[in-house]
């Protein structure tokens, strides 16, 4: 069996997604196939916002929900409608919403939405062939089932840390926390291949996606080298195994950097060029790539002491100019202002009153025929309440209003 | 593999051409993960990832890349000379039968061989050409030469992560390529539907730095909405005025994160050290409103518990106490080693890794497997194959090719 759909310009038109989450994972998940054109549901209450919501990043003196930076981005291209799934009416009315979706997605703790009445089972009553993820710190099964807490420990536990700094040194977090901006795409190829599978068997399908397996990726070939080497990968400072020199050096001025890879001869001997050839250059312990991991660093230094005389922005446009990899290490102000993302829009700069403080940017996906597009901000507060319970599930004025009396839609 | 079979994976009826190197090559391996028909095209010398390490035994030998076995699992291999016109007129045959090519060259090069994605679309309008790139495929930066470093420098992370006495520092391992690949993977599924629904291919342009610049977020919020500029710290990025929130603490057998300032978890810590008598003066009455009010935590405070909190930590081991902070509420979890998360009881019992047989090498290496389940996903994997393992297989049976023009191709440099 396979299913025909209303398909329209954007990659994703006519898939409809239900989206119970909160933070940053899950909603940015669907927001992503939101970019790309699916329909996203936000679902909220007022006696349980998503906790965005509030978070730091608001503009002005007041912590506005309908205002917040950081809630914006992670929904933009949403809608939002109002159930309250305290009332045992609002799980009813939830479940008539799944009813019309291809798609739901939740990021309550473990076991909570089952106890909510609108788990997996009880969704396909519904709607036999609903695609349902869950998005929680470590799944629904397993000894950590029941944990909880911030993305930073979620890197921790996949190791990301323990693969950060210096190799003298305590392990670094880095991020605000690494898996919250990466899992999302994690969960958009499982919900995509879901949709296929279903497209073509007519079945739906449970995803039980755990935040700490989500990321583990991040290990490239340490799994492997561990199990046949016995090998941990470990922190390593800048360096590489592979090439030399190979770091994160510093330029003039305040607290200026610059990334520089240098792969095979070839590369080295450019780089000598760029740097004028100074004598230190011939010298035998920098003849070969094993002579230079040997000796970096006193490489190190030597290259540092080229970098710090030079502008950092010179210093990667000469040796680019050289075919060699070069990097400034940019900083907030000069992602903004970075040419490249000018020249992709990556910022989504819309033009109506008040989007200015707003931060909407657009996927590094730049795909020919079905580009993402920027078509709203994030949902106010059960702004689109008309069209979801009224268009969609067909509720006459009567009901609704009554629903919103009893606290249900509310 | 039967037809029937094939078609009960989720991607297994489609084939998808692979032409990446390290930087793309996550995205064509879930792709693979997935059942797809995963055809890598090396050089017929044997792909440059083979010479990446680590190496099977420390063995340096193209066969024995451990990096190749983990990218290319569930792949098949054969090989193409992309620069002669007879490898080209191959690749455009390879191109007819396949709905996903997915490739990392420098902008340019395919549009300088004449197989460029405006060629191989009006030769298979289905197509879905991903390309993965440091940059785009255009622009200011398009040509820029890079690594796994340079992205995360690019991308306003690496700025944030480190110690704030010596210069920014990268991960070990490369993030930046792994963010770019699991993104192209996403928008490779996507446009994949979009293919499946209308019959139209179209080209997915992925910059690894746009990607990882995901990581960058919060910073750039912070900038934009207050103009303060946030630097490098050991717990994420730092903003002058705003407590830092994470410490890492050496226990007895290694280390822990506590994530110290989180606005719920304040007090189940503060508790906890009251409780273990290492408190210090933590539960005077002066410090209620910033633990249990919510209220803002001064710096100097911060400072002062992560010191306390070091003190505690090193009399206990990195799991007494994650498990003891998630009984009451605090947030600490084990920095976990590779070694830590390959032992891990909670990965191994939700059947995270796969063991994969290599006959030749008599042995069964575990690799990192799927970052989800699904109904419809291989229950089998298979080793990465061999240089040009499937010459015969899609050349010969396939494409009908004799012995006589494989020996011709082979002599010639072709295959």
């Amino acid at each position: 069996m396979s299913s025909q759909r209303k398909t329209g310009k954007m990659a994703l038109s006519g898939i409809r997604i239900i989206d119970f989450g909160m933070g940053i994972i899950e909603p940015t998940t669907s927001c992503y196939m939101a970019d790309f054109g699916a329909e996203v549901i936000k679902v909220e209450s007022y006696s349980r916002l998503d906790f965005m919501r509030g978070a730091e990043f608001y503009v002005g003196e007041k912590r506005d929900p309908d205002t917040n930076v950081a809630f914006n981005r992670y929904n933009q291209n949403k809608l939002g409608a109002l159930i309250n799934l305290k009332h045992p009416k609002g799980v009813e009315l939830a479940k008539k919403l799944v009813g019309v979706a291809d798609v739901v997605t939740e990021s309550f703790a473990s076991g909570v939405i089952k106890r909510l009445g609108l788990g997996y089972e009880e969704l396909r009553k519904v709607k036999p062939d609903i695609i349902m993820l869950s998005s929680s710190f470590a799944g629904q099964t397993g000894p950590y089932h029941e944990f909880k807490g911030q993305g930073a420990l979620i890197a921790a536990l996949q190791g990301l840390d323990e693969l950060t700094g210096w190799p003298d040194r305590r392990p670094i977090s880095p991020s605000a926390a690494f898996c919250d901006f990466y899992i999302s795409w994690v969960w958009v190829v499982a919900i995509m291949a879901a949709l296929e599978y279903h497209r073509r068997t007519g079945k739906g399908q449970y995803i039980d996606g755990s935040s700490l397996e989500g990321g583990l990726d991040i290990l490239d070939t340490g799994i492997a080298d561990y199990s046949v080497n016995g090998r941990i990968l470990k922190r390593r400072g800048n360096r590489h195994p592979a090439a030399a020199p190979h770091g994160v050096y510093r330029c003039q001025g305040e607290d200026r950097w610059c990334a520089i890879s240098v792969f095979g001869d070839a590369k080295w001997r450019s780089f000598c060029r760029v740097i004028g050839n100074p004598a230190w250059t011939s010298g035998e312990q920098f003849s070969s790539l094993l002579g230079r991991l040997q000796n970096h660093d006193e490489l190190d230094r030597l290259v540092e002491s080229w970098t710090m005389e030079h502008n950092v922005e010179e210093v990667m446009l000469k040796l680019q100019k050289a075919g060699v990899a070069a990097g400034v290490v940019k900083n907030a102000k000069e992602m903004y202002e970075d040419p490249q993302l000018a020249y992709a829009k990556h910022f989504w700069e819309p033009k109506e009153p008040g989007m200015e403080a707003f931060t909407f940017e657009a996927p590094s996906a730049l795909m020919s025929g079905t580009p993402a597009r920027f078509q709203r901000r994030a949902p106010l507060l059960g702004e689109h309440n008309d069209y979801v319970f009224g268009k969609l599930l067909g509720l006459d004025s009567e009901e609704y209003v009554k629903l919103m009396e009893e606290g249900v839609i509310a | 593999m039967a037809e029937k079979e094939k078609d009960k994976l989720v991607l297994g009826p489609y084939r998808v051409l692979d032409l990446t190197d390290d930087s793309g090559a996550l995205c064509p391996r879930i792709l693979a993960s997935l059942g797809a028909d995963v055809i890598k095209i090396e050089p017929p010398a044997g792909d440059p990832t083979r010479n990446i390490g680590p190496f099977y035994h420390d063995e340096a030998e193209p066969e024995k890349s451990l990096h190749w076995f983990t990218y290319n699992l569930n792949k098949r291999s054969i090989t193409l000379n992309l620069e002669t016109a007879t490898g080209q007129e191959l690749f455009r045959k390879l191109v007819k039968t396949a709905d996903i090519l997915v490739e990392s060259f420098r902008p340019g090069y395919l549009n300088k061989l004449g197989i460029g994605y405006a060629k191989l679309h009006k030769i298979n309008p289905r197509l879905v050409h991903t390309s993965i790139t440091p940059f785009g495929s255009r622009g200011p930066y398009a040509g820029f030469e890079s690594s796994a470093l340079v992205c995360l420098a690019m991308s306003g992370f690496l700025n944030t992560i480190g110690d704030p006495d010596r210069p920014p520092v990268q991960v070990a391992s490369p993030v930046a390529y792994t963010q770019g690949g699991m993104e192209a993977a996403a928008a490779t599924m996507i446009a994949f539907w979009y293919q499946q629904q209308t019959g139209k291919g179209q080209h997915v342009d992925v910059s690894i730095r746009d990607s990882i610049m995901a990581q960058f977020v919060n910073p750039g919020f912070v900038w934009k909405i207050r103009g303060v500029m946030p630097s490098r710290g050991i717990g994420g990025p730092q903003v002058p005025g705003m407590a830092p929130n994470r410490a890492v603490a050496k226990c007895k057998d290694g280390y822990v994160l506590c994530h110290v300032t989180h606005v719920t978890s304040r007090q189940p810590l503060r508790q906890w050290l009251a409780d273990a008598g290492m408190a210090g003066d933590l539960m005077d009455p002066k410090w209620d409103q910033p633990f249990m009010k919510g209220g803002k935590f001064p710096e100097a405070l911060k400072a002062h518990v992560d010191e306390l909190f070091a003190a505690f930590a090193a009399t206990r081991t990195k799991e007494e106490l994650m498990h003891e902070a998630q009984k009451r509420g605090a947030q600490v979890a084990r920095e976990q080693t590779v070694a830590d998360v390959v032992n891990d009881p909670h990965v191994k019992a939700r059947e995270y890794f796969v063991q994969v047989e290599h006959p030749e090498l008599n042995d069964t290496i575990t690799y990192g497997g799927a970052s989800f389940k699904l109904d419809g996903m291989p229950k089998q994997w298979r080793r990465a194959p061999f240089i040009g393992e499937h010459n015969q297989e899609i050349y010969g049976e396939e494409l009908g090719l004799n012995q006589n023009e494989l020996t011709i191709l082979k002599e010639s440099g072709v295959i």
